[in-house]
C-alpha cells in the first residue's frame, strides 16, 4: 500500500507499567498500519495488550505507572499533516481526540457523564471541536442520535445515561465519538457488555458507519466471532506482541501461528451435529504473567509444535503467503 | 430430580412488586444437564437463586427429590444444601479472599459435618488434584491464582460435599477462551465421573450446546422454548430461539450476517406487552399475537415451544 493511504502507521511501539515488583511490558514492540477505511481487529485473551495497544495511540494510560519506552505512531491529520502521537504534546493529543480520532469503550457508564443529558454531551464535541453555536450543536445532536438509531432522539436527547438500556448507551457513544466525522475509530471491546442480539445490532451500525464516513476502525475485541462479522484484517496478539497479522479470511482459514490455529480449535461452535455434552479442544496452561516472561517465543510453553530453538530468541514477524505474517519459527512445517 | 414448577418472583422496585419470572417449570433429572439460556433480563439468574432458596418466589414450588423445599426453614433447609451446590460466574467474588485454599473447600466439610478434621486435609488434596490443581495450592490464597485456576477452586469446594446436582451461574463467561474450554472439558469430566444433575445457566448458546443435554429457553421471564440439545440447535421451533442461534456471531468471516438477526430490545419487566411478550420483536408476529398468550405446547416427543405459529420454516 502506499504511504498516502496509510493514516496510522505504528512502528516498535513498546508501552511499559512500573509495578513494585519491576517494570511490566504490556505492549512489546508492536507495528502495524492502519489505512484509510479500512477495519484492523487486535484480537487476543487478556493480557494479550490489544487494550493497551488502543490507549496508547489515544495516550490515554495513567502516567506513571505507564510509559511509552519505544517506537513512533505516525497519524496522518486531515490536512495532510503526518503527527507522531508519541511525540505529541498533550494539548495537541487534546485536540485531535474526538475530532480526528474517536473512542468508544466496553461500558458506556464510565465514559458518559451522568449528570449531563445525553443530548448535550453529543453536542459537546461539535461546539468544542467544530465551533458550532449551541443551538446548531443541540440540532446536529439529535439528528445524530436519530442516526445511530436512537427512536425519539429529540426526548432521549434531554434523558441522563442512567436512563437508558446498555445498547442505548453505546449508541449514545458512538454518536459522541462520531460528532466531529473522525477519520480513526478506535473501539475497545464495544460490544462485549451487550447482549448478543444487541451486539449485532451495534456491529451492523458501525458497518454502516464506517462505509458512510470512510473512517478507519482500530476494533479491539476477545471475540474471534466478532473478528469473522467486522474486520477487515486481524492482528492476532499474544502476551504483548502481535503473532499473527492477516487478511480476515485467511486467519480463519489458513491460520499459520499456533497460538492462532489453537485458539481457533479451541472455540466453541454452534453447529447442528451435537446431542450431548461434547468436550472442546484447549490450549494447555496459562497466558504468562508480563512480569514472568519466558525466554524466547512467549506461546512456547503452551505450543504442542515447540522445539528447542523456539525457546532461544524472540521470533520475528516473518513474511507468509497472501499477505500474512507470522511470528513463528517453525511456520513452513505446519499444516495452515 | 430438581423439579419447578410454576414458579413466579418478584421483586419490590420503587415501591412496586415488579414480576421477573412468570409460571416457569422444568425439571433437572439425576445425572442430566439443563441449560438455561437467555439475555440479561430473562430471568435466567433469578431462577437459579430461587430453586437454591436465596429468594422467596411469589408463587410456584421448587423440589428435590421428591422433597418440597420451597417452605422449609434454614435448619430444615441445611442437609439439602449438600445435595444441591452452586458455582457463580466470578470466582474472585466467591471465594473469601483472607482464607487459604485448604480452609475455604475444608470449610464446606465441616459445615456438612463430611469426615473428621485429621482426614480433611487428605480429602481436599485428593479433590484439588481431581479439579487439576497441585497439591501445594492448598496454602496459597485465592488471589494467587488466575481466573481459570480460581474457577477450578470454586468446583473443588462444590463438589468436595459430594452433591447430587449443581446450579452453575455463568460459570465460564469471565474466562479467556483457551482457559472456558479448559473449565468446560473439567466440568463434562466431573459431570459424567459423579453423575452429576446440572443446571447450567448461560447467555452463551455455542458454550450450552457443549455442556447440556437438554435447554430451556427463556425470554422476559417466561419459557419460549425446551428441547434436547440436538433438536433445538438442528430445528427450533421458537422465533426466538432461532433468533438467538442466528445472533450468535460465527468464527467464518463467509458467513458474515449483513443485517441483524432481531431488531429492537427486550422490554422492560414491568410493562410487558400483551399477548406473547416477544411479539414486539418477533419477525413473524400476527395479529393474534397480541391478543392471546402461547402456552407451551408439545411439538414432539420432549420438544416444547410457546408460540402460535406452526408454519415458521428455519433456517
Amino acid at each position: 500500500m502506499s504511504d498516502a493511504d496509510a493514516l496510522l502507521r505504528v512502528d516498535g511501539l513498546r508501552t511499559v507499567f512500573a509495578t513494585p515488583e519491576g517494570d511490566a511490558t504490556a505492549v512489546a514492540d508492536v507495528s502495524f498500519v492502519l489505512c484509510r477505511g479500512e477495519t484492523l481487529a487486535l484480537v487476543g485473551e487478556s493480557g494479550s495488550g490489544k487494550s493497551v495497544t488502543a490507549l496508547s495511540v489515544m495516550r490515554l494510560f495513567e502516567s506513571p505507572p505507564g510509559r511509552i519506552d519505544s517506537g513512533t505512531m505516525r497519524f496522518r491529520e486531515r490536512d495532510g499533516q503526518v503527527v507522531d502521537l508519541v511525540q505529541a504534546s498533550e494539548p495537541q493529543m487534546r485536540a485531535l481526540r474526538g475530532a480526528e480520532i474517536g473512542m468508544i469503550f466496553q461500558e458506556p457508564m464510565t465514559s458518559l457523564n451522568p449528570l449531563i443529558t445525553v443530548g448535550e454531551q453529543v453536542a459537546e464535541g461539535m461546539r468544542r471541536h467544530a465551533g458550532l453555536g449551541r443551538r446548531e450543536a443541540a440540532a446536529r445532536a439529535i439528528a445524530l442520535l436519530a442516526r445511530v438509531g436512537i427512536a425519539a432522539p429529540e426526548l432521549r436527547a434531554r434523558d441522563y445515561p442512567h436512563h437508558l438500556s446498555g445498547g442505548m448507551r453505546q449508541r449514545t457513544m458512538i454518536a459522541i465519538a462520531l460528532a466531529c466525522a473522525p477519520s480513526l475509530l478506535i473501539a475497545d471491546e464495544p460490544t462485549t457488555a451487550l447482549d448478543v442480539t444487541i451486539q449485532g445490532q451495534i456491529l451492523e451500525l458501525l458497518r454502516d458507519l464506517q462505509r458512510e464516513l470512510g473512517m478507519a476502525m482500530l476494533f479491539i475485541t476477545h471475540d474471534l466471532g466478532v473478528v469473522a462479522e467486522i474486520a477487515d484484517r486481524v492482528a492476532v496478539m499474544y502476551a504483548g506482541r502481535v503473532v499473527e497479522m492477516a487478511p480476515v479470511r485467511n486467519i480463519f482459514a489458513t491460520p499459520r501461528h499456533p497460538y492462532t490455529q489453537a485458539l481457533l480449535r479451541s472455540l466453541p461452535r454452534i453447529t447442528t451435529g451435537i446431542a450431548g455434552p461434547v468436550d472442546l479442544v484447549p490450549i494447555p496452561g496459562q497466558v504468562p504473567s508480563p512480569l514472568a516472561l519466558p525466554s524466547g517465543c512467549a506461546f512456547a510453553p503452551r505450543c504442542s509444535h515447540a522445539q528447542a530453538d523456539c525457546r532461544e530468541a524472540m521470533p520475528p514477524l516473518l513474511d507468509a503467503p497472501d499477505g500474512t505474517n507470522v511470528a513463528c519459527l517453525h511456520w513452513r512445517e505446519l499444516a495452515p | 430430580m430438581i423439579a419447578v414448577s410454576d414458579l413466579d418472583v418478584a421483586y419490590a422496585s420503587a415501591g412496586r412488586a415488579m414480576q421477573v419470572v412468570h409460571g416457569v417449570s422444568l425439571t433437572v433429572a439425576p445425572g442430566e444437564v439443563v441449560g438455561l439460556v437467555g439475555e440479561s433480563g430473562s430471568g435466567k439468574t433469578t431462577i437459579g437463586r430461587a430453586i437454591q432458596r436465596l429468594l422467596e418466589p411469589r408463587g410456584g414450588s421448587v423440589s428435590l427429590d421428591g422433597t418440597d423445599i420451597t417452605h422449609l426453614s434454614r435448619r430444615e433447609l441445611r442437609p439439602l444444601r449438600r445435595r444441591m451446590q452452586m458455582i457463580f460466574q466470578d470466582p474472585y467474588a466467591s471465594l473469601n479472599p483472607r482464607l487459604t485454599v485448604a480452609a475455604i473447600i475444608g470449610e464446606a466439610c465441616a459445615i456438612h459435618g463430611i469426615g473428621t478434621r485429621p482426614d480433611r486435609a487428605a480429602r481436599v488434596a485428593r479433590m484439588l488434584e481431581q479439579v487439576g490443581l497441585p497439591e501445594e495450592a492448598m496454602h496459597r490464597f485465592p488471589h494467587e491464582f488466575s481466573g481459570g485456576q480460581r474457577q477450578r477452586i470454586s468446583i473443588a469446594r462444590a463438589l468436595i460435599v459430594e452433591p447430587a446436582y449443581l446450579i452453575a451461574d455463568e460459570p465460564v463467561s469471565a474466562l479467556d477462551v483457551s482457559v472456558q474450554a479448559q473449565v468446560i472439558n473439567l466440568l463434562n469430566q466431573m459431570q459424567r465421573e459423579r453423575g452429576l444433575g446440572m443446571l447450567f445457566i448461560s447467555h452463551d448458546l455455542a458454550v450450552v450446546q457443549h455442556v447440556c443435554h437438554r435447554v430451556v429457553v427463556l425470554y422476559l421471564g417466561r419459557v419460549m422454548e425446551i428441547a434436547a440439545v440436538h433438536a433445538l440447535y438442528a430445528a427450533p421451533r421458537h422465533p426466538y430461539t432461532q433468533a438467538l442461534l442466528n445472533a450468535a456471531p460465527q468464527p467464518n468471516p463467509d458467513r458474515r450476517r449483513t443485517v441483524p438477526a432481531l431488531r429492537g430490545e427486550m422490554p422492560r419487566p414491568d410493562a410487558p406487552p400483551s399477548g406473547c411478550v416477544f411479539r414486539t420483536r418477533c419477525p413473524h408476529a400476527l395479529p393474534v399475537c397480541a391478543m392471546m398468550v402461547p402456552t407451551l405446547t408439545q411439538v414432539a416427543p420432549g420438544h416444547l415451544k410457546a408460540c402460535l405459529r406452526d408454519d415458521i420454516p428455519y433456517p
